[in-house]
């Protein structure tokens, strides 16, 4: 998919892990997991407004468009 | 998803087409027991048969009567497997309902089988209604005083053709929302 999910990058930028942030915006790891590996279909406000909160980043900070 | 599935184990709807389905299929399968049995006895019996109901008329029915007889059955047994399977079927998507999983590609399989055999019952119907005119029309005329009467419609109702549209155009229904569920379920 040409739209990439950049939690990895963000969350080493934030000294947070995966597991802390899943606490934080009430999400399953493993629902987490999928979104950081890039295999989610789609992604709800709820849950970027969630992660934008809590690792004090803009939407376009977690996502980027890769053309081709 | 779990309140859906309680609410289903509780629905009076459910639970009595459930059992009036328990009660179809043992109906079905009486029937079916009861034809097969007829055969053997058409087979051994079957001049007895043929001079019992040839009293009522006027010549001696053909032997070939018992075979286009015969044929009926089998027709008959045909149709309850059809019957079967669709009970079966509706049974399967009902337990479905009730784990609170519905909209899976299984049930649009389901469903498209289901409209399929109502088709061809629809049409096996149409070949028993042939028999019997090839029957009656093999057993001739009647004696004076008797009288036979069929009961029964033999042709394709236009309810059956509606059913098997519902049944088809609700088995895209069940691919297209399992579709919808597989999105939801990427969805984070």
């Amino acid at each position: 998919m040409a739209v990439q999910v950049k939690l990895d990058d963000l969350l080493h930028d934030q000294r947070m892990t995966l597991t802390e942030l899943a606490e934080r915006v009430d999400i399953t790891i493993a629902n987490l997991s999928i979104l950081k590996t890039g295999k989610a279909k789609a992604i709800r406000f709820s849950t970027l407004d969630a992660i934008c909160r809590e690792l004090k980043c803009q939407p376009g900070d977690i996502l980027q468009y890769h053309d081709g | 998803m779990t309140n859906i599935a309680a609410k289903g184990e509780e629905d009076i709807v459910l639970k009595s087409a459930r059992l009036l389905l328990g009660f179809f299929r043992l109906a079905v399968i009486f029937a079916s027991v009861i034809l097969i049995l007829s055969l053997p006895i058409m087979a051994i019996f079957g001049q007895e048969i043929l001079a019992d109901v040839g009293e009522q008329f006027v010549n001696k029915p053909p032997v070939e009567v018992l075979w286009v007889a015969a044929g009926f059955v089998l027709v008959l047994l045909l149709i309850m497997l059809l019957s079967y399977f669709t009970i079966d079927r509706l049974r399967k998507i009902l337990a479905s309902v009730r784990e609170g999983d519905p909209f899976n590609r299984t049930n649009g399989v389901r469903l498209r089988g289901m409209g399929i055999a109502i088709f061809a019952i629809q049409i096996l119907t149409v070949v028993l209604g042939a028999a019997i005119g090839v029957i009656v029309s093999l057993l001739g005329s009647m004696k004076e005083g008797e009288q036979m009467t069929i009961h029964g419609e033999f042709g394709i109702s236009l309810s059956g053709i509606l059913l098997v549209l519902l049944l088809i155009v609700l088995a895209r229904v069940f691919d297209r929302g399992a579709d919808m569920r597989d999105e939801l379920d990427g969805t984070i």
